[in-house]
């Protein structure tokens, strides 16, 4: 079976700072996998260049065993969604417009909608949670509500793949659980493709396949979470103490933060225990 | 499958007709008013072509007027699409050709084109459009590299270039002694009264095409507000739109203003109402500024020659007397 993303052996640059070298990694079909590493570690600059907004300097990306740069915008657009990090949230769209622009792969150059369009816009946005906003405006909108808003523009798209980019980010618990869930469904029951960067160790640990742990653009680690999240591993990626024990809900890694390690104060301003 | 047609076309059509009736107003009156007074029912049998008895006003109303009202419909329309697109590329509802230097830019190139002689097409058209790409290139490095406040940034930039343009306009003027740029202070300004109906059939041949092509890019300007990344990944070839939307519009800009030099903030005031009233769809906005702004300035031209005891003043004049306080007040808003 192809895989559903296949990198090889890309490195990216911005001017002279090199943000990605030699990475290498496969993402099956239908698999949910999660992109994890420390701040400015490049996992949103790996995630765009899937996407195809990013070009890399070298090496190159297979999506459904084809080369990216093989597609055209639109045809790439119908395998692949993304929801970006960030976005603009001053523009004057509805949520319903703005969810139903993710139909524009499928359609023409005006972009007119048929019947079974408008349909499936409303089915995502009542299991998204935002049937209620439909006719409020995104500039009007809380970070949660908007970012579940463009969540259900990305599922619209009707993409085998779905990137997204630090989603849970400005979620509450409810709607972190929510949209997690949503994209376990997606994977199970519409054989979908998750690849998602994340922050969250613990969240990532719980529903993660597969993980990649990402360190100065290069792969420290990859494989199941159980594997990838080590204290070792971790303490030699992210440089503070944490405890890893198992979750009580069952054979996943649970990561503690030690408190109190780092005391900006204190004469030497040492780290060390 | 119902024949019933799709709910944005329904309300493009709705639209379209009411804006159409505004502009068939607006050109009437454009029509019938001026400094010749005539008896109203003198001026309807004449526009229904039943008055051989008055050659005077026939001669006034089809050879003076007729082409003045179509070339203010044109420009109208051109200089309000122009605002729509360069909104909708700088998702900046404060961004449009005239504020952004561009128009001035164009108008150098204009001048430049009558000193050395050039006919106004295509040769100071050209010029024009030579001298708004150089002000757009550089409106768009100066503002670049300004992480914050991009906004401001770039009508700064704009307001910098523009002060710029104004100070080569009149350096030009100031050092030619030539009868050419006679009128030009005039010109300059936004003056409708010289043009015959070969320069407007010249002009709607280049400015229709581009109506057309814009209003079949419409969804990627509605898809280019959601921002670069979200515009990119839902298959928009943002490079190749961007380029085409900025190089058709200055070249319409550019026509425009080698036809009947500065004529500012049309671009903001229609465009603005009409998102008010009408919403942020591009699909309906382009063909909505295209009627609304011909009616406009149509009428603003209308004032233009009818306002003043004697002779007439230059249609820029009363559009900026509307437009500069609104854009006062937008910027006061956007800033809130």
């Amino acid at each position: 079976m192809t895989a559903a993303v296949d990198v090889i052996n890309i490195s990216l640059a911005y001017g002279k700072k090199a943000v990605l070298q030699e990475v290498s990694f496969t993402v099956n079909r239908g698999e949910f996998f999660i992109i994890i590493g420390p701040n400015g570690s490049g996992k949103t600059s790996l995630i765009k260049s899937i996407a195809g907004i990013e070009q890399p300097r070298n090496g190159r990306i297979d999506i459904l065993g084809r080369p990216l740069a093989d597609y055209g915008r639109k045809a790439l657009a119908r395998k692949v969604a993304l929801v970006p990090q960030t976005a603009p949230v001053d523009f004057p769209f509805t949520v319903s417009e703005t969810v139903l622009m993710g139909r524009a792969p499928h359609l023409g150059l005006l972009g007119l909608e048929s019947e079974s369009d408008s349909k499936l816009v409303r089915q995502v946005m009542a299991f998204t949670g935002i049937t209620e906003l439909a006719d409020r405006r995104i500039e009007h909108l809380s970070g949660g509500e908007r970012q579940r808003a463009f969540v259900a523009r990305a599922v619209c798209q009707s993409s085998e793949i779905i990137l997204l980019d630090e989603p849970t980010a400005s979620l509450d618990l409810a709607y972190q659980a929510r949209l997690m869930d949503l994209m376990e469904a997606l994977k199970n029951d519409r054989g979908a493709t998750i690849v998602m960067v994340s922050h969250d160790v613990n969240l990532a640990a719980l529903y993660a396949d597969r993980l990649l742990l990402l360190k100065d653009g290069q792969v420290m680690s990859q494989g199941r979470p159980a594997d990838v999240l080590t204290y070792e591993t971790l303490e030699k990626v992210y440089g503070c103490t944490l405890l890893v024990d198992k979750s009580p809900l069952g054979d996943f890694p649970r990561i503690t933060l030690v408190p109190g390690k780092f005391n900006p104060f204190s004469r030497s301003g040492s780290r060390s225990l | 499958m119902t024949a019933r047609p799709h709910p944005v076309l329904l309300r493009l059509a709705v639209v379209s007709a009411l804006l159409l009736l505004a502009l068939t107003a607006a050109l009437v009156m454009g029509l019938s008013l001026g400094s010749t007074q005539a008896g109203l029912d003198a001026i309807i049998k004449t526009l229904l072509g039943r008055s051989p008895s008055e050659p005077m006003l026939q001669a006034i109303i089809w050879h003076i007027r007729f082409p003045r009202v179509l070339l203010a419909a044109l420009v109208g329309a051109a200089m309000s699409v122009g605002g729509l697109v360069f909104q909708a590329l700088l998702r900046n509802p404060l961004a449009e050709p005239y504020i952004l230097g561009i128009s001035g830019g164009s108008a150098i190139g204009a001048i430049i084109g009558i000193i050395l002689g050039f006919s106004r097409f295509p040769g100071v058209t050209v010029m024009a459009f030579a001298g708004s790409m150089c002000t757009l290139v550089l409106v768009m490095i100066i503002s670049s590299g300004q992480r914050i406040l991009k906004k401001d940034a770039l009508l700064l930039a704009g307001v910098m270039v523009n002060a710029f343009c104004s100070a080569v306009i009149m350096f030009l003027v100031s050092m030619t002694q030539d009868a050419r740029l006679h009128n030009i202070i005039f010109w300059l300004m936004g003056d409708m009264s010289m043009t015959d109906l070969r320069q407007v059939g010249i002009l709607s041949a280049i400015l229709i095409p581009g109506f057309i092509l814009i209003f079949c890019l419409s969804h990627a300007m509605n898809m280019l507000l959601m921002g670069r990344e979200m515009a990119i990944s839902m298959g928009l070839q943002l490079k190749t739109i961007t380029l085409t939307l900025l190089v058709a519009t200055s070249f319409m800009v550019s026509a425009t203003v080698s036809q009947c030099g500065l004529i500012g903030f049309v671009g903001l005031v229609i465009p603005h109402l009409l998102r008010m009233v009408l919403g942020p769809d591009h699909r309906v906005l382009v063909p909505a500024c295209i009627l609304g702004g011909g009616a406009y300035m149509v009428f603003c031209d209308l004032l233009a020659r009818t306002l003043p005891q004697q002779g007439e003043m230059p249609a820029g004049v009363i559009t900026a007397l509307i437009g500069a306080p609104l854009f006062i007040i937008l910027l006061k808003r956007s800033n809130r």
